[in-house]
């Protein structure tokens, strides 16, 4: 429930904004939370709470976008090394290792340093981190599925692998790929909102929340409001991506169902 | 507990946070202080002070730290002092100078019955040593390099009588000669230890010399008990007052605030602008902004790459910067305005190349006149189809890129942001991808704008290959009549402001919190770093 408020709020952000998130004005800077600002102004005199319904949409949309890109092509590797034993395997689940053996956030850095700071590369840094992962446990149930008598069957048949692979593998394991992508969402916005922090992603003057977080750093005894709002929003929204992860979970594990 | 328990908690936590946050309540107003007269000042006292940087190295002749100047002062002595008002040379190793006609030849006499802290003196010898070590290709020397670069080679005819020869006529010599890096270090200690060690085996001839040094950490000074050859414009004679003064580094700027507020350290250098206005309402504490000299910070404008090599579009940017706004709103009025490319307070300042103020109209008619026009109504203008765009390459550290962004965007002239490391600066500078990228410098004599505007010279952001700019320049460094000098310079600000080759927005000087205990102490021409001879802790 607070996720679809949150959804709709942020979704809703050009219509609800009180303010454009990006007009200065110099006028009103620092200004206190309060009737005029919800939330107060920045350094700038921009409307908080205009940029932090803004930034949620780019949060957000980095979030999800690169939770897609990192499922797809991680489900695919998964997918071809479960079915495909061999070298192919090999050198997919290799690879794989090598990445998994760092951090997240190290390679997600490595790619931004190589290809730039922007909020594209920073999709693109989280999708290359993310990946991994879901290539081995995709491969995994790949390989416990492959066992079933329903997939010998449609071998004795005579379908076609891709056949077999999109119709009657990728269903039965779509369930925990499902599960761990609803809890990655909320990883990804950590993840994407550091990368900003850390002054790798959304270029000034993007609204973004990370972004927002770091500017603010230097306000901290003067201007409190201006880390806190950034700070609230990225925590409830990633709460509220956890527990729709973890309700999802609930709700389709049958070994949890009692 | 279940999950809907653990929920409620957790926005508990965060609501608790937030009420906790608006209830700080402001400080007690604390006792006031008389400052004491001069004839109380008691010897003792340890003064702490907070540096940003790690200062690296403590061997001056490998330093590139300029911050470290805050320590050399107090521990080396430089042969020359630059007086911050009048901008003229007075002793402080040396006592007197005599330069041939030909300004090639300078003779130092130098001050007799110096020691240095290791018990050798300090005579003509050791200071030709201290160049000649500084001069040898041999050694991977610091910044201390450039200030004898025009040192062709040195000579000691007599004890204390020490002769340089230049390369050419270089009027800003003596400059070049009072920084803390140049100060005379022992000849004996980095024979014995060599360059590297001579860090932790720190000895020159000032008022105060090392105790410790932990890297990373702090470096402590105590008082020197032999020193008694002051130069007369000290306030004072014989050994400083203070019983050991600590620099310790505190990178992060809240934290450096913070310690200063608390008093656990008695100096804080480079206080963060948004604190600036609270810390002065605090009883407890002095804060200092000195003016300093030099290049005023600014953008420099790339003339070698599209739109920034049209003449019309520079103009159009330094008539639509708001640099009174700028300075409010970005610097908190604590960095002031200016409209020169060399700070107010340098020597050789012009008023007359103050061309352009605020005035968004004119900027607005020149691009109409050259053709700019906004055809498909986005707000920026375009010629033959192609937007007015210009690329912003600027480290984190420099603040208000989205004020400048904005005013010039108000008169249709686009600006890309784009946020890099400092090595990130320096590729994009090298390679000239940028269109603007801010900068400015810290110098006492104006003859530094040679390293910016000269041809081929890596620090020459914007470019600027302009033969009549280079001549002035050459002209005016081997003019050693101060008058003459400066009317060179004057036509070099002009030659400058005409073609924006830099868009100066604010002077720069450093901001220096001390706890009110903390008396007199004396900064150099750059307004930035500091001699603590005379400094004492009042009781």
């Amino acid at each position: 429930m607070v996720l679809a408020f949150i959804l709709a709020a942020v979704g809703l952000a050009p219509v609800l904004a009180p303010y454009d998130p990006i007009a200065l004005n110099t006028n009103e800077v620092l200004a206190l939370p309060g009737a005029r600002h919800l939330m107060g102004t920045d350094d700038l005199g921009r409307d908080v709470f205009s940029r932090i319904l803004y930034g949620g949409l780019l949060s957000l949309s980095v979030g999800v976008m690169a939770v897609s890109i990192a499922g797809v092509s991680g489900t695919l590797l998964g997918l071809i090394a479960g079915y495909y034993n061999g070298w192919i395997e090999q050198v997919i689940m290799r690879i794989t290792d090598v990445m998994l053996a760092f951090p997240g956030i190290l390679l997600a850095m490595l790619v931004v340093a190589t290809l730039g700071p922007s909020l594209t590369n920073i999709m693109i840094a989280l999708a290359f981190s993310r990946a991994p992962a879901y290539a081995r446990l995709v491969r995994g149930s790949v390989l416990a599925m492959k066992q079933n008598l329903f997939v010998e069957a449609a071998v004795v048949r005579g379908c076609t692998h891709n056949r077999i692979l999109f119709r009657h593998i990728l269903p039965n394991v779509m369930v925990p790929i499902l599960v761990v992508a609803s809890l990655d969402v909320g990883v990804a916005i950590i993840v994407g909102a550091s990368l900003s922090f850390l002054g790798l992603g959304a270029q000034p003057p993007t609204p973004e929340w990370g972004r927002m977080l770091s500017d603010a750093r230097r306000f901290l005894r003067v201007a409190p409001w201006l880390s806190m709002f950034p700070g609230l929003a990225i925590m409830l929204t990633v709460l509220a991506a956890n527990l729709v992860g973890d309700g999802l979970r609930t709700a389709l594990d049958p070994r949890l169902r009692v | 507990m279940s999950k809907r328990t653990l929920v409620f908690a957790s926005v508990m936590m965060v609501v608790v946070l937030v009420l906790a946050a608006c209830g700080q309540t402001a400080p007690a107003a604390p006792a006031a202080t008389q400052p004491a007269p001069a004839a109380q000042i008691q010897r003792g006292g340890d003064l702490i002070m907070a540096l940003v940087t790690d200062v690296g190295t403590l061997n001056p002749h490998l330093s590139s730290n300029a911050a470290t100047m805050n320590i050399f002062y107090q521990g080396l002595e430089p042969l020359v002092w630059i007086d911050p008002q009048t901008k003229q040379a007075k002793g402080w190793l040396a006592t007197s100078w005599d330069v041939s006609a030909d300004g090639k030849e300078w003779t130092f006499q130098l001050r007799q019955g110096v020691k240095f802290h290791d018990g050798t003196p300090f005579n003509a010898a050791a200071a030709k040593w201290n160049f000649d070590h500084l001069l040898d290709p041999k050694l991977q020397a610091g910044a201390a390099r450039n200030f004898v670069a025009s040192v062709a080679r040195v000579e000691a005819p007599a004890e204390y009588t020490l002769k340089l020869f230049l390369k050419s006529t270089d009027a800003g010599l003596l400059d070049s000669l009072h920084y803390g890096h140049i100060g005379m270090i022992c000849p004996e200690a980095v024979k014995q230890f060599g360059d590297t060690e001579f860090a932790n085996h720190f000895c020159g001839t000032g008022p105060y010399k090392l105790k410790e040094l932990v890297a990373g950490n702090h470096v402590t000074f105590v008082r020197n008990e032999e020193y008694n050859w002051a130069p007369d414009w000290m306030g004072h004679q014989g050994p400083g007052y203070l019983n050991s003064i600590t620099w310790r580094f505190i990178t992060d700027d809240t934290t450096r605030t913070a310690v200063l507020e608390t008093g656990e350290v008695n100096v804080a250098v480079n206080l963060p602008a948004p604190d600036v206005t609270r810390l002065m309402a605090n009883k407890n504490l002095t804060i200092m902004s000195p003016m300093p000299s030099g290049v005023s910070q600014g953008l420099y404008m790339n003339v070698t790459k599209w739109p920034t090599d049209d003449l019309v579009i520079r103009q159009a940017m330094a008539w639509a910067a708001d640099r009174e706004t700028f300075s409010k709103v970005a610097y908190f009025g604590i960095w002031p305005p200016t409209s020169t490319t060399l700070s107010p307070n340098t020597l050789c300042y012009s008023k007359e190349s103050e061309i352009y103020r605020y005035d968004p109209a004119k900027a607005k008619a020149l691009l109409d006149g050259a053709g700019y026009k906004d055809t498909n109504g986005d707000g920026i203008r375009e010629k033959d189809g192609k937007p007015i765009k210009v690329l912003f390459i600027k480290e984190a550290s420099f603040l208000g890129a989205e004020l400048i962004q904005s005013q010039f965007r108000a008169v249709g002239i686009d600006v890309e942001i784009q946020e890099v490391s400092a090595a990130g600066r320096q590729d994009a500078a090298s390679k000239g991808l940028h269109n603007i990228m801010p900068g400015g410098t810290i110098s006492g004599d104006p003859s530094f704008m040679n390293n910016y505007f000269m041809t081929g010279s890596p620090l020459n952001v914007a470019k600027v290959s302009d033969k009549e700019l280079e001549k002035l320049l050459l002209d005016a460094k081997a003019a050693l009549d101060v008058k003459e000098r400066c009317k060179l310079f004057a036509a070099v600000q002009k030659r400058i402001m005409e073609n924006v080759y830099h868009l100066p927005l604010v002077v720069s000087p450093s901001t220096i919190g001390t706890r009110k205990e903390v008396q007199g102490i004396r900064f150099d021409v750059t307004g930035w770093f500091m001699v603590l001879y005379d400094t004492y802790m009042q009781r």
